[in-house]
């Protein structure tokens, strides 16, 4: 009978068979990594309405995180502080390069803060660390355990613009909620960034000061209400 | 009711049902239902299928599109004391139900998104079901938004030169002509500025109205020299109640205070306590009736003949009367029952009865020597002096009035028909209407102004027995509005002073220390005020024989000249629910209809009458045949219902439907324009005609019926329930209807048992849980439950996560009717979380099963595995539709709780949010431990006979261990071994030997 393929075609099942496995698997890391929150959340860093620096007044000049992040302690949310504690110190330091000559002047990047304490418009963040909303998240509860900020935030006090340093994914967060001990540091130290967690010999179970043991929710309900 | 082999049905179609129907009934929804296909999509507009699609989340972006972009928007400035996503609660008081409601409201974010009791109040931090529907009705989007002249919206500028023209006129003739009609609200602010009122204009007359009550016992107090006084019980005193067709625990007045009483009177730890005995003769069950040891049918119009011949045996002077046929030894029994204890036995008559009859209760109570113990008649010395609603018509008639301020009332809705009040208000000159809706009598009057909710404005309470305290605003009023006190004032004052201004002259002036800021703080603070009981009023009853010789006597009913019995709706009341979709949905505790109401009756007189009923195993589609029902020359048309427990020749229907409002709209019809001034609500002499044509009725009372194997004459009940003697003579009961004592189960497998640190657990108290279903509502209100509208009740899928099952036992001509709250029970060997595909429902280490919404596929096997039914699957995106339909609801959302979408399955979660709350404030502030009490879930929170009660049951001493330790505790469905952590404490009855 009539030859209707030509010879190099008898190749062709072989390479499928071969090849295709090989393309699956890396389809299948591919989507697994640069899918997944570490790839596409961590590094976000959206630019903000203000140009904050965190680096300046948590690093350089030593604000602890409490002191804008004030509810930090007691609620679920971190809030992000009113224009008024902004102000609290910026009513009268005005900016470097600001019209000198003027002495209601801010400089470029303080100008829209002034602005909006005068008008009342409040400032329209940008969330960096953005959880669903069918996660509830508490940050009361984290401090009270010794978590401290630069855990899930990073350095935030090397930042001048803040990018999300953590995936926050649900794996992430139980890593440590199955074993929280090695990423516990003293309650008094949550907020001291440059803290040590690696090379420490801090052992929660011997704190004098802790009250109670730390035993994360590792069921659904506790944070997915 | 005997303890052997007794059945427990659902309903007549259940009883009467086929073999097919027995199939169907395995079928947790109705045929079709369970598809993607939709039936009426017309009528109810919830079912938008054409919706809006999903909104696009913030508008701008970073550059690539990796994520969307969401803002952080604080303060500028923040308030001292708020704390961004944490809920404060503020202490108020609530006129709701002719009730005072002391309540805590919460406000999430400036909003009030929950109202509960006040635990510093005499309820002990219970509720209504109707204070639950406040928050909902408060955010209606149909309230009124602007003023109106003559039907069309004008601006507020115009309306304050409406009033101050009408001030001015008032002023010029000293008010001569003029009628001030307000509602009857026992607010001393309130008092205040109609007292301002009429001092400002002396010709003025001032008539005062409760639209949800017929005036029949203001009426009986009148007659005994008592006018103006009001009536109140305390239940936990009476060891004996009888009431005279009054639905004293739900729908009358202080069915708070009643509820609380009865809950205290019926609590039963040992079989060595004694509880309540109660009695109720009516035509037709209410969920006060259904709570009764000994229940008589009998028409309203025989209720009346019935009291007296009580009234006669206890020696009453004066009166004479022969009980109805048939009903003689009730009379001896109950007779003797009261006499036996005397100063401690109550008889209440309820609002259907004519006035007579409410002077034979109080003339039986003062035989008693009951006057002071279980019931008080105080005076209430600051109340307006003004005419009834009655003498309004008269006047308006008789041209003596020609310009009405209507302030809080809604008169061509609530007049009796026969006064035709739409037609009066034709006739005057001006008429003005401060009101929530654009109600009925605000479309006919020239002028409307919209009035603020309770949760909106300034005012206070003050009941005659002490409770009340200060009324706060939540929340500035959604819409331009004036509270009550508000327009009052601008109607004497141009000086246009605001209600916190009125009210603080109120208390500085009238209530001793009111003028010290400090004691006004605190007294703001608790919500609750130093008030004390006013005196106590004297009661001339020595005309009560004359009143019963003058009293018409009415037939007794016959086929042919059928009786309608009218009453409140014990869901939307007078209407004033009508259009809050919770109560809509809210099954009717009796009759389980939703989004209508029906002409009630027996099926004997359904047969007699050639009137098709029943349909089958449908349940829920009840295609009821639509009848005319003539009465004194009115006739309207409304579908008929049967039900078990209605006397016969009887029909029965209930207020509060046929008006307006995207919800209210095709909801029922108005059966108000069949009552009349001289007959009130028992009409007799009516005629049914058939028309042919036949209505849908959604009825939830055969929906997720509980059919452990194939015999719906299940022989072992789902209540449990014994007598007093038989809990005394076997504490242990509940026992002997195990279909396999615990002993002999055993599971093949080792069974996960979770057992350390707290574990959580429910127990649910029948003897004293009344039915009401404020727990249903208080859970909507918790849990941002959908409303899915009556062609999806129709179709069974409505999303209550805690439902009251209604049974019917005993004899079907004289049935008892007992209630069962069900929500998911979290059993520890769960059923659902063994079938789950993608583990959505799994269970925690604290006993709870969770409900994991984003990993749910919508599979619904679980649904399909629960033993209970309690598990809700949402068919459509029936959150967002209910967004689309009032996008003030989104301000009512509890943000603790996340909204489900379509396709997932949701169930009662032991209101995990608060459970988790108490968790993190343990942690936070103290050892982790959470200790009994802390946490109440909303069912528990609500009930107003504290028949729920949730808690820690590794802790022997928290009150759910003590509770689940006593012998009448046992558990539904035991035998299929899943060991649910909601348990029942066995119903008590506790029957007059003498009338068994």
């Amino acid at each position: 009978m009539a030859v209707i393929f030509p010879k190099w075609t008898n190749r062709v099942p072989v390479l499928i068979a071969l090849g295709a496995p090989v393309v699956l698997l890396g389809v299948i890391l591919a989507v697994w990594y640069w899918f997944s929150p570490k790839f596409t959340d961590v590094g976000y860093a959206p630019l903000q309405p203000v140009p904050f620096s965190h680096a300046l007044h948590a690093g350089d000049l030593g604000l602890d995180c409490r002191y804008c992040h004030n509810t930090v302690e007691q609620a679920a949310h971190a809030a992000v502080p009113p224009t008024e504690t902004c102000m609290n110190c910026h009513t009268q330091v005005r900016g470097r390069d600001r019209d000198v000559s003027d002495p209601d002047s801010y400089s470029p990047a303080l100008q829209p803060v002034a602005d909006a304490w005068a008008t009342g418009e409040p400032i329209r963040w940008v969330r960096v660390h953005m959880l669903p909303d069918y996660a509830y998240f508490d940050h009361s509860v984290h401090l009270a355990a010794g978590v401290g900020c630069s855990s899930c935030h990073g350095r935030i006090d090397t930042m001048d613009v803040v990018r999300q340093a953590e995936p926050l994914s649900m794996s992430w967060c139980l890593d440590c909620h199955r074993n929280p001990e090695p990423h516990l540091r003293p309650r008094d130290e949550v907020t001291n960034m440059a803290w040590d967690l690696a090379n420490n010999d801090y052992d929660p179970s011997a704190d004098p000061h802790r009250t109670r043991e730390v035993n994360p929710p590792q069921h659904c309900s506790g944070c997915h209400r | 009711m005997k303890t052997t082999k007794p059945t427990q049905w659902r309903s007549l179609n259940q009883l009467a049902m086929s073999q097919d129907d027995r199939e169907a009934l395995k079928n947790e929804f109705p045929e079709g239902a369970s598809e993607l296909h939709v039936t009426d999509v017309s009528r109810r507009r919830f079912l938008g299928i054409m919706g809006a699609s999903a909104a696009l989340a913030g508008a701008g972006l970073t550059g690539c599109m990796r994520k969307p972009v969401e803002h952080i928007v604080p303060y500028t400035s923040r308030p001292e004391d708020v704390i961004p996503g944490v809920s404060r609660y503020f202490a108020t008081n609530l006129w709701t139900g002719s009730t005072v409601v002391q309540a805590l409201v919460k406000s999430s974010d400036g909003r009030p998104t929950k109202i509960d009791g006040n635990p510093r109040g005499r309820a002990r931090g219970a509720s209504t079901s109707f204070a639950q529907a406040e928050i909902l009705r408060m955010y209606d989007p149909d309230r009124s938004q602007h003023p109106l002249r003559g039907g069309e919206a004008v601006t507020w500028e115009q309306a304050a030169e409406g009033v101050a023209e009408l001030r001015a006129s008032m002023a010029a003739s000293g008010g001569a002509g003029v009628a001030l009609l307000v509602e009857e609200r026992p607010s001393p602010s309130l008092r205040a500025q109609v007292a301002a009122f009429r001092q400002a204009y002396p010709q003025a007359r001032v008539f005062t109205h409760d639209d949800a009550r017929s005036g029949t016992q203001a009426a009986a107090l009148v007659a005994a020299g008592a006018a103006g006084a009001r009536v109140r019980y305390d239940v936990a005193a009476a060891r004996v109640i009888v009431s005279l067709d009054s639905d004293f625990l739900h729908t009358e007045p202080n069915a708070l205070q009643n509820a609380q009483g009865y809950g205290d009177g019926r609590r039963a730890a040992t079989p060595e306590d004694e509880i309540n005995r109660v009695y109720a003769i009516e035509p037709s069950f209410t969920v006060s009736g259904s709570n009764s040891d000994h229940h008589l049918a009998l028409p309203a119009s025989q209720v009346g003949p019935f009291a007296a011949a009580i009234a006669a045996a206890l020696g009453v002077p004066g009166v004479t009367g022969t009980a109805p046929a048939g009903t003689e030894s009730w009379v001896t029994a109950i007779a003797a029952d009261l006499q036996a204890n005397g100063g401690a036995s109550l008889v209440v008559a309820g609002d259907r009865q004519p006035a007579w009859v409410h002077l034979v209760a109080l003339a039986i109570n003062q035989q008693l020597g009951n006057i002071g113990t279980t019931i008080s008649v105080h005076s209430d010395p600051d109340a307006p002096e003004a005419g009834t609603l009655l003498e309004l018509a008269a006047a308006i008639e008789a041209g003596e009035v020609t310009t009405l301020i209507t302030v809080g009332v809604n008169p061509v809705y609530s007049a009796p028909g026969s006064v035709g009040f739409a037609a009066l208000m034709e006739r005057l000159e001006a008429s003005v209407t401060l009101s929530f809706h654009v109600d009925e009598t605000a479309r006919a009057s020239s002028w409307h102004i919209p009035r603020s909710h309770d949760l909106e404005a300034w005012g206070d309470l003050r009941d005659v027995d002490g409770r009340g305290g200060v009324q706060q605003p939540l929340i500035e009023p959604l819409y331009a509005s004036l509270s009550e006190l508000e327009f009052l004032d601008r109607l004497v004052r141009d000086d246009r002073r605001d209600g916190y201004t009125i009210v603080r002259e109120t208390w500085s002036a009238g209530v001793p220390g009111g003028d010290d800021a400090a004691n006004w703080n605190r007294w703001l603070h608790d919500g609750v005020a130093p008030f004390e009981a006013t005196p106590a009023a004297n009661l001339d009853l020595s005309g009560v024989g004359a009143a019963v010789s003058a009293a018409a006597s009415v037939a007794a009913p016959t086929l042919n000249a059928l009786e309608i019995n009218v009453q409140l709706s014990p869901t939307v009341l007078d209407g004033r629910y009508a259009n809050t979709a919770w109560m809509q949905e809210y099954p009717n505790p009796v009759t389980k209809l939703t989004w209508d109401n029906a002409a009630i009756m027996s099926a004997a007189t359904a047969d007699a009458l050639g009137i098709r009923w029943g349909s089958g195993m449908r349940q829920g589609r009840e295609n009821a045949e639509v009848l005319t029902v003539t009465v004194n020359g009115q006739s309207l048309e409304i579908p008929a219902f049967v039900i078990p427990g209605v006397v016969d020749n009887v029909i029965v229907v209930e207020l509060g439907y046929g008006r307006s409002g995207r919800v209210a709209e095709g909801a029922g019809v108005d059966v108000r324009p069949l009552t009349n001034t001289e007959q009130g609500w028992i009409l007799p002499g009516a005629t049914v005609s058939r028309t042919g044509r036949r209505y849908l009725l959604a009825s939830t009372q055969d929906h997720h019926t509980l059919v452990p194997n194939d015999n719906p004459n299940y022989a072992r009940p789902l209540v449990v329930a014994a007598t007093m003697d038989e809990f005394r003579a076997d504490p242990s009961f509940p026992l002997q209807y195990e279909l396999m004592p615990e002993s002999k189960i055993h599971s093949p497998w080792t069974e996960p048992n979770p057992r350390g640190g707290q574990q959580w657990g429910m127990t649910i108290d029948l003897n004293t849980c009344i039915g009401c279903g404020a727990c249903t509502i208080a859970c909507n209100a918790e849990n941002n439950i959908p409303v899915v509208g009556k062609s999806e009740v129709l179709n069974g899928r409505e999303m209550h996560w805690i439902r009251i099952d209604r049974y019917f036992t005993g004899d079907m001509a004289a049935p008892e009717m007992v209630n069962q709250p069900l929500g998911c029970a979290h059993c520890e060997t769960a059923p659902c979380e063994q079938v789950c595909p993608v583990a959505a429902t799994v269970h925690s280490p604290d006993g709870l099963n969770d409900m994991v919404y984003n990993r749910c596929i919508g599979t619904r096997y679980c649904g399909n595995n629960c033993p209970y039914k309690v598990r809700r699957f949402n068919f459509f995106a029936y959150n967002r539709y209910n967004t689309e339909e009032n996008e003030l609801l989104r301000l009512q959302r509890n943000p603790d709780v996340t909204v489900r979408h379509r396709g997932v399955m949701e169930k009662c979660t032991y209101c995990v949010q608060r459970i988790q709350a108490a968790k993190i404030e343990a942690k936070v502030n103290g050892d982790g431990v959470i200790p009994d009490g802390a946490v109440r879930t909303a069912c528990q929170q609500v009930c107003p006979t504290q028949a729920i009660v949730f808690g820690d049951i590794n802790d022997p001493n928290s009150e759910v261990s003590r509770l689940k330790a006593q012998t009448r505790n046992y558990a539904l469905l035991s035998f299929l071994n899943i060991k649910p952590r909601t348990t029942y404490l066995a119903k008590l009855r506790n029957p007059n030997s003498d009338l068994v």
